[in-house]
């Protein structure tokens, strides 16, 4: 038997040895190119994310061994009110805010994209607040809505209406970082802008000579070849803003009575001032659900409305 | 290079305008303008109020021009805060990480664009997966591992994630483009001797100038903005990048509208980099959208 294997084996494994090698001559340039990536992916992206699963079954804050709690973490999140306070906020921030933003962002893309002498000092003028850092920003807005001395009710003065609070009241919070997030909608209007370029001149010509005014080249030429655009921005739209959190953290921590705390501020609250690593690993993983969830929604949905040529 | 697109800058035969179409260009013009107007004014009410004395600042109605013009609101941010090693410490992160990710990007990226291997779909795929994975929900995990290896309070969690792939988005971006390069420049050069990384250096990465300068400038905005992770993983005042830096301090006692100027002084100081380096790099910038295919065909 032994015999019989040993004379066997040397030939067999040469020649495995030898497409091996193929293999591997075949494959090895292009993994070691994604190298980077591989470990990058493994260490900081794959490995914490499973790392969070683990933590959200256990008690811990820090020091000392983590102790195990099963899903105990989890009936707290479920059971705790600020939960859905900051899951609320959160919605309502991302689906109002996305939605305005798309609008303006694409209305913004339209009046840049004509051939008019001095276009790119339009188009600058309305990209650049979209690249200014978060902190500057809050600090920015957090003056412009300053109750007392703010250039909003400066201006409100102007027009004879009301004084507001602004994110200092409750039921207006929300829309006043809204309103912010529109200011720097920039970078989508780029992006659309790009998509408006690729759309090539032939389709408007032949829809000019079939009678087509403005609007019906804008209806059934321009929106429909800018469905993969208007849907790679909703998709990036909403898991950006989901994540929220440099301006609210910045600007009002939550207040007034809840109404800006937002799901990501709500997370980072209970890890690194409360110290519950479990509990906000349970508030992580429930967040990475939520983002997948949506997204996955959104490309089951998409076949009904993004058109694809090919 | 592409198809002749819709709206591409005036064309030289078009110098001679009818007066219908010199009226619809100042029509343009017309709404155009106040709409500029208002986009950058926020920008112009920061600056502007950074160079005004306090005592015009808190005014109601407000100074519309700043009148006298002051520096004092940047004295007292310096006197009171290490500013200058703030903004220095921001500088030498940013530069670190987004010359990291610029290189393992396009490394990784030309992998995935022209050499054939195993499970590259699948990988590729990954990579576009990570893009729906909020930095929020690896923060937790993340500064375990970093205090794992003892690098809490220390840049290499702000810097050598980014010399490991260098972003999912940069290497979707980069990876289009590198498609757009016909194959035979590979091919050409494979006969010639030429090895992968050769190929990579020399013949393929000047080809894509303008992605690059999309890449670099949108990461390092991206890195000088950064917020949470820097406050999660710095606890030394003198180490920390400049976004954290100000909000760790304007935020305690020198809190309050009395303190207007000075955050306004903060925030101009640093918006500005990020200006400039956009300036510099506009022409590329735009160009570089427009051509990466970021239309999502």
């Amino acid at each position: 038997m032994s015999e019989n294997l040993e004379a066997a084996v040397p030939p067999n494994r040469t020649q495995r040895g030898g497409r091996l090698r193929v293999a591997l001559r075949k494959n090895f340039g292009g993994y070691l190119f994604i190298m980077p990536w591989l470990v990058g992916f493994f260490l900081f992206e794959a490995g914490p994310l499973l790392g969070a699963v683990g933590l959200s079954f256990v008690d811990w804050k820090f020091v000392g061994p983590p102790n195990w709690v099963g899903l105990e973490n989890y009936q707290e999140m479920f059971g705790n009110e600020l939960f859905y306070t900051s899951l609320y906020n959160t919605f309502y921030y991302t689906f109002i805010a996305v939605g305005l933003q798309l609008i303006v962002a694409l209305a913004a893309a339209l009046v840049i994209n004509q051939r008019v002498w001095g276009i790119n000092f339009y188009r600058v003028a309305f990209f650049i607040p979209s690249i200014v850092p978060a902190v500057g920003l809050a600090y920015l807005w957090m003056w412009i809505y300053n109750p007392e001395f703010g250039l909003l009710n400066a201006v409100f003065d102007a027009i004879q209406l009301p004084r507001q609070r602004w994110i200092y009241l409750p039921q207006y919070a929300k829309l006043a970082y809204i309103f912010m997030s529109l200011w720097g909608v920039g970078g989508t209007m780029v992006i659309f802008l790009a998509g408006l370029q690729g759309i090539p001149e032939v389709l408007y010509e032949a829809a000019s000579i079939d009678g087509a005014a403005w609007w019906a080249r804008f209806r059934f030429v321009t929106i429909p070849m800018l469905t993969p655009v208007i849907f790679f921005n909703l998709v990036l739209g909403i898991i950006g803003s989901f994540q929220i959190f440099t301006a609210g953290f910045l600007m009002t921590n939550g207040s007034p009575q809840h109404s800006t705390l937002f799901y990501v501020l709500y997370l980072y609250r209970s890890a690194f001032e409360d110290l519950q690593f479990g509990y906000a690993s349970a508030l992580a993983w429930m967040l990475f659900l939520i983002v997948v969830f949506f997204t996955l929604i959104q490309f089951r949905l998409s076949g009904r409305w993004v058109y694809y040529e090919n | 290079m592409r198809q002749k697109n819709a709206g591409a800058t005036a064309l030289p035969e078009e110098k001679k305008m009818t007066l219908r179409q010199r009226l619809f260009v100042l029509f343009t013009h017309f709404y155009l303008f106040p709409l500029a107007v208002v986009a950058v004014f926020p920008l112009y009410w920061l600056m502007s109020t950074s160079v005004k004395f306090r005592g015009n600042i808190l005014r109601f109605p407000p100074q519309w021009f700043p009148d006298p013009i002051t520096i004092e609101n940047y004295q007292r941010l310096f006197i009171t805060n290490p500013f200058e090693i703030w903004y220095f410490n921001s500088l030498v992160i940013t530069i670190s990480a987004t010359l990291g990710a610029t290189l393992s990007a396009s490394l990784v990226a030309y992998g995935f664009a022209r050499l054939n291997f195993l499970g590259r779909n699948i990988w590729f795929a990954v990579v576009l997966a990570t893009l729906m994975v909020p930095e929020s929900v690896l923060i937790i995990p993340r500064f375990a591992l970093m205090r794992f290896f003892g690098w809490i309070d220390t840049w290499i969690p702000l810097i050598l994630p980014f010399f490991l792939g260098g972003g999912a988005f940069n290497i979707f971006l980069l990876r289009q483009f590198f498609r757009t390069i016909p194959l035979e420049f590979d091919e050409a050069a494979k006969i010639d001797g030429a090895s992968n990384l050769r190929i990579f250096w020399q013949i393929l990465l000047p080809n894509l100038k303008p992605v690059l300068a999309v890449v670099v400038v949108f990461t390092a905005i991206f890195n000088w903005n950064s917020f949470m992770s820097p406050l999660v993983f710095i606890n030394t005042t003198e180490k920390l990048p400049v976004a954290v830096g100000i909000q760790m301090v304007l935020a305690g006692s020198q809190a309050g509208p009395g303190n207007t100027g000075a955050m306004m002084a903060a925030s101009t100081l640093i918006t500005i980099p990020v200006i400039m380096l956009f300036a510099f790099s506009q022409k590329y910038f735009m160009q570089g959208i427009v051509l990466t295919g970021l239309s999502g065909r």
